[in-house]
């Protein structure tokens, strides 16, 4: 038998390895599995706050509470005011927002290709799904500073009660985009993110995708 | 050498970005805001502290010609573990930092204080080797950081600083402007505390 300490065999670094591997591995999936449940309830919480941010403006009209109150009570508002469904043919995750017997509109999980990878984003239409309410983005990969600025408000804010449905010609709104800090002169105009231009119409394709899978769930783009 | 000569040595007189021209990927890609700067400079000192605690602590068992690979594992493993810690418990946070986690891991300061100190000195001077390095790399992401928000957003951590008469310096935003800022402190700073040798 050879005396060869067993550090120095060319077993040991392999054995090393595996040991070191297991022993961080192990950590990682205790960590993780016990941290899953809150990583999970927080996804579905802010998930279900973005979509009743949405139509918090439309449900303060119809009641007497504001916007800001009726986020606050969430999740009770939530599940007084949103549910989930299913609309014929379209293969999206789909919400509908009513007050009482008022129907508020449909609420559509979207989602695109951006610079860097896909993004995702929650759409609110009124019930006749020819004017956008708002959009949130909840899930985007662009270049912080610069693309990753769709998420910002000011972005955001260009989508509310915007028509996306060209009542001319009964197809879907084209826009067109416009410098940043610009005033946009009519209502397809759209002001893009300064040096992300890429970005910005991603965000655009993205929107003029789905709604026109929206209206027609048989012709365009499949989830 | 004493703790605090430690820390010094690490944070200031041979500092990884403007000394040993390490971390410059993400000096360059992260700096555009603040608090992007001092999130990721947070970061980076938390998992080069734990990680050069570890490597130090498992020295001696190493076997050399996997080194590399179990200090990588090892980073990843912290870098993952802040990760998964901000997701659970600070979910805002983690939202703010999500793609700046993965690039802490592809930091070379990270495998550069493992090699040249962690893998040689005791666990503590390990220790406190990495928070001098990290506390010395942030400082260089929020210097950078501040010109450039301050003069491509007008503002400093997202407050408005300069009013609405501040026209926005586009160039500012984008990663060349870290490039001629990054390169005119490494040669001020060279030029006032650094003699020429020869």
């Amino acid at each position: 038998m050879s005396n060869t300490p067993f550090k120095e065999t060319v077993f040991y670094p392999v054995v090393f390895m595996l040991l070191i591997c297991i022993v961080f591995v192990g950590v990682l999936a205790v960590m993780f599995r016990s941290s899953e449940p809150k990583i999970k309830a927080y996804q579905k919480d802010s998930y279900q706050r973005m979509i009743l941010e949405l139509f918090a403006p439309d449900l303060a009209s119809l009641s007497s509470d504001t916007p800001e109150t009726i986020l606050a009570s969430y999740p009770e508002s939530y599940n007084s005011y949103i549910k989930a469904i299913q609309l014929p043919g379209i293969e999206r995750q789909s919400f509908q927002a009513a007050y009482g017997d008022s129907l508020l509109g449909y609420c559509f999980d979207i989602g695109g290709k951006g610079l860097w990878g896909s993004m995702r984003a929650l759409v609110a239409l009124t019930p006749d799904l020819k004017k956008m309410k708002g959009m949130l983005i909840y899930d985007q990969m662009e270049t912080p500073g610069l693309g990753a600025r769709i998420s910002e408000a000011w972005f955001l804010d260009q989508f509310k009660n915007l028509p996306v449905i060209d009542l001319n010609t009964g197809q879907v709104q084209r826009f067109e985009l416009i410098p940043e800090g610009k005033k946009s002169e009519s209502n397809h105009q759209i002001m893009q993110v300064t040096g992300a231009t890429i970005t910005t119409n991603s965000v655009i394709k993205m929107i003029s995708d789905e709604i026109n899978y929206i209206h027609n769930p048989s012709a365009g783009v499949r989830p | 050498m004493t703790k605090k000569q430690i820390f010094i040595t690490s944070a200031f007189t041979e500092n990884s970005v403007w000394r040993q021209i390490l971390g410059i990927c993400s000096a360059l890609a992260v700096t555009n805001l603040m608090m992007n700067s001092l999130i990721m400079g947070l970061g980076v000192t938390f998992s080069l502290a734990l990680s050069g605690f570890t490597i130090s602590l498992i020295r001696n068992w190493t076997p050399r010609s996997v080194r590399m690979m179990v200090q990588t594992l090892i980073i990843a493993a912290y870098v993952i573990i802040v990760d998964i810690f901000l997701k659970a418990n600070m979910p805002d946070i983690s939202k703010q930092l999500g793609p700046y986690v993965g690039l802490i891991i592809t930091n070379c300061i990270l495998m550069g204080r493992a090699e040249a100190f962690a893998s040689q000195n005791k666990p503590l001077d390990s220790m406190i080797d990495g928070i001098g390095a990290g506390v010395g790399y942030s400082l260089v992401l929020l210097l950078i950081g501040f010109i450039r928000e301050l003069f491509g957003f007008g503002s400093i951590f997202g407050i408005k600083v300069l009013g609405a008469w501040w026209t926005p310096w586009s160039i500012m935003v984008m990663a060349p402007s870290a490039f001629f800022i990054l390169a005119m402190l490494i040669w001020i700073i060279n030029i006032k505390y650094y003699k020429p040798k020869g």
